[in-house]
């Protein structure tokens, strides 16, 4: 089987200082380390179980920067044959539409049964990249994948909705999913792993070499443009709850039911 | 199918000469996790000399019980190291992929941020606000540095015995320095659950921190530090426990404990301090010092310290098995003979100590207090640091 | 020999009698040393290293086998049987019944030329390598032995037993160039009085393929790759069958299971009791096999490790460290599948049933009382043990076998492992002549 994984390089914003850029059209995470977004890790994981279910080929794409070829870095670690990084200064600043399209142009003509992306990524959490991806390629999709099942010729996919229920959707291959968190248990990628695959190589393209032009991609080419970004409205402080702990044990229950926290 | 190798494909059992092991079961009577725990380092050393099936082996989970005390090794009548055999399987599953999350979040944490608990490196040096701790990021320097570690500078109940141990440095008059928010995990516990890549690498940073400032003595606040920088680094330079060097400056008449701290304690030696580290009397020299205090020694103590099951990683494993810990074994032990608190030196220990009081419902007669906070109640002037809460 | 010297006859040949006979020999005493076999040395000659040390088993013992041979006070006869024994004032009449060698081991040069002209030659199964090698029905036991001189077989000679070989005769009667073949040799009794007799019968190897007592399920005698430790040594010897390489049936094994307690500590076979030297040699023979054959997986099969003595425990730490595989369990079974062996055992420290599969397995034999140890004590009025072997009167003084100035040297009295066997030869000589110097005294005060 031929599998394409799709992974994003995030900062990790815990107890980051998060700064809104002085044009309020972006935001500044500052030393904040980054790591290969949640969602892209399942996703990735999935793609390396399949491969190792089926046999295969696994290749991962990565649109950024040099300080983010440590995504790669990880999926050639676990099981990936391959790894592409896209990248041009024209390229930041896109939106998703300019992303799926440089996506697109990076798979080229190569032969994939399968394509997986995470379902979101864990800074602008549009979660678009990968339906849009799949229009690109002329191929169906599915989101918030839970579980993936590959039936002769087609995959049967499990999307997850509200309060437990599951939708499953049949999708002929070749199809692109968008995985949800908590498919599967992501191993562990250690260090020695890591530079191990450090003899792998990654392919560098640039825009030429998928055959596109700075108009289509980036800020030009996006069909969505960031206007501002704030930060949320301080809240009130929390309610401290008084007194002994049955009346309190009340006073929970009761908020709980009204808040809709209890079903 | 081949027997149990190591990363690099060396049979385990020629590396370690297992077939040496008499099968005497030393190891496994001495394991502190042996009565709950499916973990035998007596069998897993004859399954890696006798199975075919190494992947089997691996595939076993109990090995995360380990705690690596080091009892089993010490023990050995031959010389052999069940400890380090465990830690090859535990290297082997982590190679795998396949190990507890909590272990896979700290180690990842330890990697993005440089310490297990998943904080921000630039919060690393709020424990000390307000205290005069001198740092090489304020451009102050000695060739002493006073190494503070993750879990006192991030965790709330160990930042006491950071903020305890300023004080009494500073009353001391103590020359040190400390790397400040530059400050990376030391690797311990990395080790000892087995990922050898991160080792190295925070190894290679913390060997570069130190020749790049010259440093020629370091303090470390936990034990754990204690075994990483003298044991596994190898280094050249001396490394003393933060008991040591109180224990030291009392003795130079440069610590005054004058104020009374009434308490009769009972001292929980931890394992990478006594029996691993060979520090027994430091500690109980300060509390000599500490006006009021009374020591009531445990049965099982010194050499016979009853791990509290917080090294080896543990403190983000679960653990397999059930009935008591030995963490409220102890604390009831505690209460038996009669004393007000435990007193210990070493965070991990504080933190299941802690936890095994509340869980055995000894909280309200049964205190936990780390070595430094205790000696701190007894310093002359509130003035040398702001004063400590009311302990909770 | 002068009349008032002190005497003392030796019945057994092997280290304990040796030892015995040196050191009576060396205090004057006249020694008539009589062996059953062709050769002096023993069970030990047959050895090819010793434990804890890993000297060469000749090297230690042709020195002593050679000294007896030539000490002045010692009388040395082979293929000799003592039959009859009576209690006398002076000692004890004895009468030695010598069997004929039917070559004269004055004229013998020992050169060979006899077995290789042997009609038989290969194809008679040599004694001395326990059935491994073949040999001729004139043979010499091995290169060092003493005395150095070929012996026939009365039982396979064709001369001997059909009365005549071939139609051109004996061929080693014409091939020795020296005339020493004599297979008009007759035998002869021999009488005389002697002060002492210290009996160093020693043992005979446990026969596991024995009809009454053996063990057929460990495929002994049924599979070429199955043999004994002694046989073992045999193969590991450089005067053995295979010149020393460790080969069996047609090839260079890698995988070798050494099964104790074949035996030993089992009712089935009448013997409760522990052979004492097993675990010894077995752990011995790990060790040589891991050295001589590298790579390959050496696993003993025990109940117990018993390395009491000293440099043992040692010794077995060396075996282990070298790579030998000690797995708790007794053996059970051996079957055949394919072109291996497997032996069949549960894994007590597992608590799992096992197959080991492997292509050399070496049982532990145990030791008996040497054959004929039931008529020597008859004869001199010795008790037995309930395990067949000789037993002082008096447990606490083992070297007397009672008042009557009969001793015990060696294996004839319990298993024991070499250095034990040395220091009891020397303290039954030791009493031995304590009895004769007490007894001449109380002559010579009437």
């Amino acid at each position: 089987m031929n599998l394409a994984v799709f992974v994003k390089q995030v900062p990790d914003t815990a107890e980051a200082d998060l700064v809104v850029a002085a044009d309020g059209r972006s935001v500044r995470t500052g030393d904040a380390p980054l790591q290969l977004n949640e969602w892209d890790r399942f996703a990735l994981e999935e793609a390396v179980l399949w491969k190792e279910r089926t046999g295969g080929a696994l290749t991962a794409f990565l649109v950024g920067p040099e300080e983010h070829e440590d995504a790669l870095r990880r999926c050639l670690a676990v099981g990936a044959d391959r790894a592409v990084r896209v990248w041009d200064p024209a390229l930041p600043g896109q939106g998703p539409c300019a992303v799926a399209r440089v996506l697109r142009a990076a798979v080229g003509d190569e032969p994939y049964d399968l394509f997986l992306c995470g379902a979101q990524a864990a800074d602008d959490g549009f979660g678009l990249v990968g339906p849009l991806l799949a229009g690109e390629l002329g191929i169906p999709s599915a989101t918030l994948v839970n579980r993936l099942e590959l039936q002769d010729g087609r995959v049967r996919c499990t999307r997850e909705l509200e309060a437990g229920w599951g939708e499953v959707v049949d999708l002929d291959l070749p199809a692109l999913v968008t995985i949800q968190t908590g498919i599967n248990e992501p191993r562990y990628v250690s260090i020695l792993g890591i530079r191990k695959a450090r003899k792998k190589p990654i392919d560098l393209l640039g825009l030429g070499d998928v055959g596109l032009d700075d108009r289509r991609v980036g800020e030009a080419g996006s069909r969505l443009r960031v206007e501002a970004f704030a930060p949320p409205p301080a809240g009130r402080e929390a309610e401290f709850l008084e007194g002994p702990p049955d009346a309190v044990a009340r006073q929970v229950v009761d908020l709980l039911r009204e808040k809709g926290g209890v079903l | 199918m081949a027997r149990l190798a190591d990363i690099d494909g060396n049979p385990v059992a020629e590396r370690y000469e297992l077939t040496a092991c008499l099968q005497c079961g030393r190891c496994t009577g001495g394991c502190p996790v042996g009565l709950r725990s499916p973990l035998n380092s007596r069998r897993l050393l004859y399954e890696a000399v006798v199975r075919e099936d190494g992947d089997a082996l691996v595939a076993r989970d109990e090995v995360w019980d380990c705690t690596a005390c080091r009892t089993c090794s010490d023990r050995c009548p031959r010389e052999l190291d069940p400890a380090a055999v465990i830690r090859e399987i535990r290297t082997l599953k982590i190679e795998g992929g396949r190990i507890p999350t909590t272990a896979m979040d700290a180690l990842e944490s330890t990697l993005k941020h440089g310490n297990p608990w998943g904080r921000s490196r630039r919060r690393r040096t709020q424990w000390a606000e307000g205290l005069p701790v001198p740092s090489v990021e304020d451009g102050q320097e000695s060739d002493r540095l006073w190494f503070v570690g993750c879990t006192p500078a991030y965790d709330p109940r160990c930042q006491a015995m950071a903020r305890a141990l300023a004080r009494l440095f500073h009353a001391a008059g103590y020359a040190y320095t400390t790397l400040g928010t530059e400050e990376v995990c030391c690797g311990s516990e990395v080790l000892r659950l087995g990922e050898l890549g991160l080792f190295e690498e925070l190894l290679e940073t913390n060997r570069e921190a130190l020749q790049g400032l010259e440093i020629r003595e370091v303090v470390t606040t936990s034990p754990h530090c204690l075994t990483a920088f003298r044991t596994d680094y190898g280094l050249e330079i001396p490394v003393r426990h933060a008991s040591q060097a109180v224990a030291d400056l009392l003795d130079a008449g440069r610590l005054p404990l004058v104020r009374q701290a009434p308490l009769r304690v009972a001292f929980h030696d931890p394992c990478y301090l006594g029996r691993q580290s060979g520090v027994y009397d430091a500690p109980r020299r300060v509390l000599a010092a500490v006006p009021g205090v009374e020591l009531v020694e445990f049965d099982r103590c010194r050499e016979r310290s009853l791990c509290c099951e917080g090294g080896g990683g543990r403190m983000w494993l679960e653990g397999l098995g059930e009935g008591e810990r030995n963490a409220q074994r102890r604390v009831r032990d505690a209460a038996d003979l009669g004393v007000d608190a435990v007193v210990t030196a070493c965070p991990f220990c504080l933190l299941t100590l802690e936890d095994a009081r509340k869980t055995t419902g000894l909280e309200d007669t049964l205190e936990i207090v780390d070595l430094a906070e205790l000696a701190a109640r007894a310093l002359d002037d509130p003035a040398d640091g702001p004063g400590e809460e009311e302990r909770s | 020999m002068e009349d008032n010297a002190y005497t003392a006859l030796v019945v057994g040949a092997g280290i304990a009698g040796i030892q015995s006979a040196l050191d009576l020999a060396d205090a004057g005493v006249r020694v008539v040393l009589v062996e059953r076999g062709d050769c002096v040395g023993g069970n030990m000659a047959r050895l090819d290293k010793t434990f804890p040390t890993l000297d060469c088993s000749s090297c230690t013992l042709t020195p002593r086998t050679s000294e007896v041979a030539r000490h002045p006070h010692v009388r040395l006869l082979t293929r000799t049987d003592l039959v009859a024994a009576d209690p006398v004032p002076e000692g004890h009449r004895v009468r030695l019944r010598v069997r004929p060698r039917y070559v004269d081991p004055d004229a013998c040069v020992s050169c060979g030329r006899c077995a290789e002209a042997c009609r038989l030659a290969g194809r008679v199964p040599r004694t001395f390598d326990l059935g491994l090698g073949r040999g001729s029905a004139v043979d010499l036991p091995f290169p060092q032995a003493v005395p150095s001189a070929y012996a026939v077989d009365p039982d396979r000679c064709l001369h001997l037993t059909r009365g005549r070989c071939g139609r051109d005769g004996p061929r080693c009667v014409a091939a020795c160039e020296v005339g020493a073949i004599r297979l008009d040799e007759r035998p002869r009794e021999e009488t005389l009085t002697v002060g002492a007799v210290v009996v160093a019968t020693g043992y005979d190897p446990y026969r596991p393929d024995h009809p009454d007592t053996g063990r057929p399920e460990l495929g002994y005698g049924q599979y070429p790759e199955v043999i004994t430790n002694l046989q073992f040594e045999r193969l590991a010897s450089a005067s053995g069958p295979t010149g020393g390489q460790l080969r069996i049936a047609g090839r260079v094994p890698h995988r070798v299971a050494i099964l104790q307690c074949v035996g030993s500590r089992d009712r089935t076979t009448g013997a409760s009791y522990c052979s004492r030297v097993c675990c010894m040699a077995s752990a011995k023979h790990a060790l040589l096999a891991r050295e001589r054959l590298p790579g390959a997986r050496v696993t003993v099969l025990y109940m117990d490790l018993r390395c009491f003595g000293r440099g043992y425990e040692e010794f077995l730490e060396r075996a282990q460290r070298a790579g030998a595989v000690f797995r708790r369990g007794n053996p059970s079974e051996v079957y055949r599948r394919g072109d291996d062996l497997v032996v069949r055992f549960e894994d007590t420290l597992l608590g799992e049933a096992s197959e080991l599969p492997a292509d050399l397995v070496v049982l532990a034999a145990g030791l008996r009382p040497a054959a004929g140890t039931a008529a020597v004590a008859r004869l001199l009025g010795i008790g037995r043990g309930p395990d067949g072997f000789l037993a002082p009167a008096d447990p606490r003084d083992p070297a007397p076998a009672g008042p009557g100035g009969v001793f015990l040297a060696g294996a004839c009295a319990g298993p024991v492992d070499v250095p034990d066997a040395v220091a009891s030869g020397s303290a039954a000589a030791a009493a031995a002549l304590g009895h004769l110097v007490a007894s001449a005294g109380r002559e010579a005060a009437g």
